[in-house]
């Protein structure tokens, strides 16, 4: 285990992993769990000296994962980072060689390229194969099984030794399945031994007590969870951190229950100070930090169905606590809030927050259980243990996957009716209504293509791997004898991310009123000036600004989002069944794509300039809500969430909603969730705050904002995105 | 008293409605802004409140010199080629006394810089946006205050829209300078559930020579409220060099100790946001005085310990 490698290891290493994979072409099972436990020991890293939790790894160009840095998903490789490093001078020409023969092995085995390669005619036609980030189009398909919201619980109950007994117990079902599922649990075991050796290594060599205390506390614990269940807090970190590092997820389930009753037992038992438990968090934080996943590495606290109220919530403050500390865009830490709920803890929610650190995003229990249920078809005693992954989609706690394996782009598609094809059909459809169904068909035919592409990711990715690290900790897997994705997991659905949706509708809006009702604007005009991205055409761009704009309490556009919302919420929803999935769900949760699309794509009849940003998520295009925060949310309300799968609700206050203002704020956001609120994510900031960090970078390093559903410092996101914030109301 | 109008005809001049109004009374409220004052306070924040029928403003920032509102109205709008100008754009000079708040070249600027102050406003449809925040206004206490301008010079519509405001349930409030007849105070009062009263100047000289109005009426109308046991804020707007006195900062100590049972009183320091509204609708602005900064509301503290002011004065700026 070494902190660096040298480019001629990575590529032995490569080579290693490539004859293992090649040496198991019938058996995907042990294919899986030997290129795992040769990839283990080339990916893990040693601990750092400060670190008091092991869990660090690097990722190399070839690889298994369900998820990686490089957007595609199982067994990959990456030619571009390959040549890079066959180029570097140092490198001989025997491992050139080597690196050529790799990208050939890999040519069409990888899992993406077979996904690709299954593609039907349908897909083919709606959904654009190229980069998302780089063309423009409509439909694009995303590669990864992202999202994994794992229970731990059963390996803090049972301990590697007890689990490994356990499955060992039930191979009639699918012997290859449980063979294997032993086989990297004893990976894993093994893992922890050679930690167990390093730590005790550096332990010895260590001068500082303290860092010698550090190793050989760490080399203990090592030993214990390599065997036993872990007693007590810190070991309990321990196991599940590096477990669900191993396994690849970047979403680290609901940590308050299931450290809770560690971290109560051991500050009331005084072994653990609460300063020293706060530096294991901050640790594990930072750990978490340093794979630098800003649009994952979610944490979720609360929730009114923990079984451990009193402890996890204990917890949670502490875990706040870390993030108020530590003020970094990882992780992204959730409470779910409830009525009932302990007041301390929202307190201190809202404390956090108000010193600018954008977390913790607050979730609505009281509205979204029975909204879960509804959009996921499932009992409420299932939607009870909704969580939100990535950027904001739910999914079930270890019951649910439901990657994202598309992105939409409703505004092109609008763009397209009216000017960017040979018809413009404004022209051919004589009223609105008529135009809106046109608008409806041609977005029901894409829904339905990347439904289908969704389902094939699955089945590809089952026909290839196992996901065996999955697959151990998901419900039903193991009992049922399948993996994850080939019929183990309750749930397999899907969602589909929505962009664009509130300037489509406000285009929809000013189409309505200016073109069929008003008449004040003609087809041709509106093409013409669209196409002329307005220049020359300043008064029809102002007039459809001018035009009724959600997100002010606007009965005539607000009408309008809602009826779009609605149904697109439901034309995706309905998709489950031709596809073949337990949901497929529409997320407008939003990253930064709102602003990756809207760069390619035109202007737009709400009045937006072409290849400028779109608006974020279901939120009103920055500067359009003009009413006050109190209309916005008004309007944010209407568009129910009993039909998708999450959404997300940025919002930007003063410092002053949260400190001399901070009981009206608390009213505010308290009448917000009554009114059916179901999020809110809040960038607490001063005004002019980001025009002067656009200006003198070096002196707003620190500045953390809420892009979508993701933070980041505002000084490293790119001169688009800042530009998308700065457009944003502050209230 | 019991008031009952038919209120489908009643309408009256607003220039602006603000939701979420988180300083404007208690709880978060939506505040309606109705024109006309009789005051003509030198600092007024709110110049373009003063007249009581429409305004219109031009902001010369926003001009892009397209001369398209001087083709609506030629006699208003009038543009000279001016070669000093950053942009080299014509220079736009607005007649105002042209002006017949008709609102064409308004809606028809493509940069917006022009803008109409005042729309005559229904009873029904201010109502109809004050309902819409009712669940704010239930969990902070919050409800409508009406401002302005001063509320009262449209007096029928003021109290028109506080009974109907009352009769929804929700709580009113309404900013006044006090310059009121009694009988339409007595009135109005039992739908007010809280006064945000101002107190400008102690010295009755000085008072008519700020705000052109004797301060006599006002406090006897204060006294009145008071002892009509109304709750109310005290609002005190402190501007530099002109009511930054020790004579003025003890006048407000000595209506804290006269008024123990007030429900606040709060210090207003100086800002200077009603100076680009007030160049907007042509009207003059002469203080030349900065918003108050940190440095000199310091002062005006260690002034007000010394004139005995309490601390809820001192912690309320």
């Amino acid at each position: 285990m070494k902190n660096k490698i040298t480019s001629h290891e990575a590529i032995s290493y490569m080579m290693e992993f490539t004859v293992t994979h090649a040496a198991f072409p019938d058996n995907i099972y042990m294919r899986e769990a030997m290129c795992l436990k040769k990839q283990l020991e080339y990916t893990m890293l040693p601990p750092k000296e400060t670190d008091l939790l092991v869990g660090r790894k690097r990722e190399l160009p070839i690889g298994f994962t369900p998820q990686n840095a490089y957007a595609t998903v199982g067994y990959y490789c990456e030619e571009s980072p390959l040549l890079q490093m066959a180029g570097d001078p140092d490198v001989s020409p025997q491992d050139r060689a080597v690196v050529t023969e790799l990208i050939t092995y890999w040519k069409g085995k990888t899992t993406t390229e077979k996904i690709k390669a299954s593609y039907t005619q349908d897909i083919l036609t709606h959904v654009c194969l190229g980069n998302y980030e780089t063309d423009s189009g409509t439909a694009f398909a995303l590669y990864r099984m992202s999202g994994a919201q794992m229970d731990p619980q059963k390996l803090l109950d049972n301990g590697l030794d007890s689990l490994i007994e356990y499955i060992s117990g039930m191979s009639e079902k699918n012997p290859p399945f449980y063979e294997a599922a032993v086989f990297v649990l004893r990976t894993f075991q093994d893992l922890c031994s050679s930690y167990h050796e390093l730590l005790q290594q550096y332990a010895g060599q260590a001068s500082l007590p303290d860092t010698k205390k550090n190793f050989s506390d760490m080399a203990r614990d090592m030993l214990h969870i390599a065997h036993k269940k872990p007693e007590t807090f810190r070991q309990a970190a321990q196991l599940t951190y590096l477990y669900n590092l191993v396994s690849g997820t970047y979403n680290y389930g609901r940590m308050d229950e299931y450290l809770g009753n560690y971290y109560a037992h051991d500050l009331d038992t005084g072994l653990l100070s609460e300063e020293t438990a706060l530096s294991i968090i901050k640790n594990l934080w930072t750990l978490m930090i340093a794979r630098n996943k800003v649009f994952d590495s979610r944490v979720i606290l609360g929730g009114k169905d923990r079984k451990n109220i009193e402890a996890a919530d204990r917890f949670a403050m502490a875990a706040m606590e870390a993030s108020r500390q530590l003020k970094d865009v990882i992780p992204q830490l959730t409470l779910r809030c409830y009525e009932g709920m302990n007041p301390a803890v929202y307190d201190k929610a809202l404390h956090v927050i108000g010193t600018g650190t954008t977390f913790p995003i607050l979730y609505n229990d009281d509205l979204n259980i029975s909204c879960v249920a509804e959009a996921f078809s499932v009992p409420l005693s299932e939607a009870e243990t909704y969580v939100p992954f990535g950027c904001g989609e739910y999914v079930l706690y270890n019951k649910s996957f439901g990657t994202p394996s598309g992105i939409i782009n409703y505004l092109n598609e609008l763009n397209n009716m009216i000017y960017g094809e040979d018809t413009n059909y404004l022209k051919s459809c004589p009223d609105f209504s008529s135009f809106y169904t046109a608008f409806l068909s041609r977005l029901r035919k894409i829904i339905s293509a990347l439904a289908h592409q969704e389902k094939l990711e699955y089945e590809i990715c089952a026909k290839d791997a196992p996901y065996l690290y999955y697959s151990i900790l998901f419900d039903d897997c193991l009992t049922r004898g399948k993996p994850v994705f080939a019929g183990g997991i309750r749930y397999l659905g899907g969602t589909l991310e929505g962009y664009g949706n509130i300037n489509t509708s406000d285009s929809l809006t000013a189409i309505k009123k200016l073109v069929y009702e008003e008449k004040k604007i003609s087809p041709d005009q509106l093409a013409l000036a669209l196409k002329c991205n307005f220049e020359g055409y300043e008064e029809i761009q102002k007039q459809l600004l001018d035009a009724p704009k959600y997100g002010n309490d606007n009965a005539y556009a607000d009408d309008i989002a809602v009826q779009f919302h609605t149904d697109t919420c439901n034309m995706i929803r309905d998709c489950k069944e031709q596809a073949g999935l337990a949901s497929y769900l529409e997320v407008i949760i939003n990253n930064q794509v709102n602003t990756t699309f809207g760069i390619h794509t035109g202007a737009s009849p709400d009045g937006r300039p072409g290849y400028t940003y779109m608006a974020n998520a279901n939120n009103p295009t920055g500067g359009m809500d003009k009413s006050g925060i109190t209309a916005l949310l008004n309007s944010l309300v209407k568009l129910s969430p009993r039909r998708h799968a999450g959404s997300v609700q940025n919002m930007r206050f003063s410092p002053e909603m949260f400190g001399p203002l901070l009981s009206k704020t608390k009213g505010l956001l308290s009448a917000y969730f009554h009114n059916g609120g179901s999020q809110t994510m809040i960038t607490v900031l001063n005004r002019g705050d980001l025009e002067q960090a656009m200006i003198h970078p070096e002196k707003y390093q620190n500045l953390i904002v809420r892009v979508g559903g993701f933070s980041a410092r505002f000084v490293e996101l790119s001169k688009d995105v800042q530009l998308e914030l700065l457009s944003r109301t502050l209230y | 008293m019991n008031h009952s109008f038919d209120n489908s005809g009643c309408t009256g001049i607003v220039f602006d409605l603000q939701r979420c109004s988180m300083h404007d009374g208690p709880g978060i409220r939506t505040t309606v802004f109705l024109k006309g004052c009789p005051l003509s306070c030198k600092w007024c924040h709110n110049p373009e409140s003063q007249l009581s029928r429409s305004q219109l403003a031009y902001y010369d920032e926003k001009c892009s010199g397209c001369r398209l509102c001087g083709s609506i109205h030629p006699q208003v709008h009038c543009f000279e080629y001016n070669s000093n100008h950053p942009d080299r754009r014509p220079a736009h000079s607005v007649q105002y006394q042209n002006c017949t708040q008709c609102g064409k070249c308004v809606a028809n600027c493509p940069s917006s810089a022009l803008k109409l102050f005042g729309s005559r406003t229904s009873i029904q449809s201010l109502l109809e946006i004050i309902k819409k925040d009712i669940p704010y206004y239930r969990e902070t206490g919050g409800g409508l205050t009406v401002s302005g301008g001063e509320p009262f010079f449209q007096y029928t519509f003021l109290l028109r829209l506080l009974v109907e405001t009352k009769k929804a349930g929700i709580s009113t409030c309404v900013e006044t300078c006090g310059f009121v007849t009694r009988e339409k105070l007595e009135e109005a009062m039992p739908y007010i559930d809280m006064f945000l009263f101002d107190y400008k100047e102690t010295s009755p000289v000085l008072h008519k020579k700020f705000t052109g109005v004797d301060n006599a009426l006002i406090l006897k109308n204060l006294d009145f409220l008071y002892h009509s046991d109304k709750k109310i804020i005290l609002r005190c707007p402190v501007i530099p060099g002109y009511n930054d006195t020790p004579q003025h900062f003890k006048g407000i100590a000595a209506m804290e100790q006269n008024y123990p049972n007030l429900a606040g009183i709060e210090i207003l320091p100086y800002h200077d946001m009603g100076k680009v509204k007030a160049h907007a609708v042509g009207a003059d602005y002469l203080i030349s005085a900065p918003t108050a900064d940190l440095a000199l509301k310091s002062k005006w503290k260690e002034m007000m310990q010394s004139c005995n002011c309490s601390e809820i004065i001192l912690n309320s700026f």
